[in-house]
């Protein structure tokens, strides 16, 4: 046989050039995708109540009526500093976005930053003076209470933040 | 010379009932969105010297003259209240603690300022409404 003039020829081609890719990893990228969208739309959320916050620093001293004093910008901005780093450690351990807090007045210029949360709450309070102690207090359902000061609020406490993983 | 030594603050009495009511007033700023969510804030010492947090004794006071007493008319507030019984059930205590001018005057004390502030949120309801939004 003249195998010069020999061609192979595959008479049954493949049908795909690209191999279909298993369900399960289709899944998981649907599920990454939909985390991923989830935590763009937590991230902004977290940066609206961040803004809302700054009304705060329009209240004026006595805007109660009962001698309360005003909101200062280093109060507010320790506040944020604070949510935000528990936020990136709860997102560092738990690979999703933090449950919202709000931040509200406190008593005596200290500001409230308090989860309300429907299986648990946690009430953490920045005072105006950064020396004095930053005091919480949290129930949770079965999960009895979370009470006590934090030594460093400006680092992020992985405690506070296991405590706020439902 | 008998009414000379009867002025002054009346003498703390024992409270005793837990039915007993206890009112706050509440200003607008520290509540939050249309429904008037109570905000820990609104429990705050009137002085930081105080012991506790103030609340007027229902024995000596109504929810309307609470209202009249503590702020002034420009600003707007409303009351709140709860029930010594509900205050022990969760760790409060309440004492009376009259003063001349005001003889309802009760201090609510408990484990930690940040604690008692939470728990008065969960327990107090409204008894006069926030007037309606401008």
């Amino acid at each position: 046989m003249d195998r010069q003039h020999f061609q192979s020829r595959n008479l049954w081609p493949p049908q795909h050039t690209v191999r279909p890719r298993p369900l399960l990893e289709q899944l998981v990228e649907r599920h990454r995708d939909g985390v991923q969208l989830e935590f763009a739309a937590v991230s902004d959320k977290l940066a609206g109540i961040i803004d809302d916050a700054k009304w705060l620093l329009g209240l004026k001293d006595n805007f109660d009526g009962r001698g309360s004093p005003r909101y200062s910008k280093d109060t507010l901005d320790r506040a944020i500093a604070f949510v935000r780093l528990q936020w990136q450690e709860y997102l560092r351990l738990n690979v999703e976005p933090m449950p919202l807090p709000e931040i509200g007045p406190g008593p005596q210029g200290s500001i409230d930053i308090f989860w309300d949360l429907p299986n648990l709450n946690l009430l953490v309070n920045i005072p105006a003076d950064p020396k004095l102690p930053v005091e919480f207090a949290g129930d949770g359902k079965d999960r009895g209470r979370f009470d006590g000061t934090l030594v460093d609020p400006t680092q992020p406490n992985r405690g506070l933040v296991s405590w706020l993983t439902s | 010379m008998a009414n000379e030594l009867a002025e002054g603050p009346p003498q703390p009495q024992e409270i005793k009932n837990p039915a007993d009511c206890f009112f706050r007033w509440v200003p607008d700023d520290f509540t939050k969105g249309p429904e008037h969510k109570l905000q820990p804030g609104a429990f705050g010492k009137e002085r930081d010297i105080d012991e506790g947090i103030s609340f007027d004794w229902s024995r000596y006071s109504t929810p309307r003259r609470t209202l009249e007493r503590s702020t002034k008319p420009e600003i707007r507030a409303g009351v709140v209240k709860t029930t010594a019984g509900q205050m022990w059930d969760r760790e409060l205590n309440v004492r009376h603690a009259p003063e001349t001018a005001n003889p309802a005057h009760s201090l609510v004390t408990g484990p930690s300022y940040t604690r008692i502030r939470k728990t008065l949120v969960e327990i107090c309801t409204w008894e006069i409404e926030l007037p309606p939004d401008e």
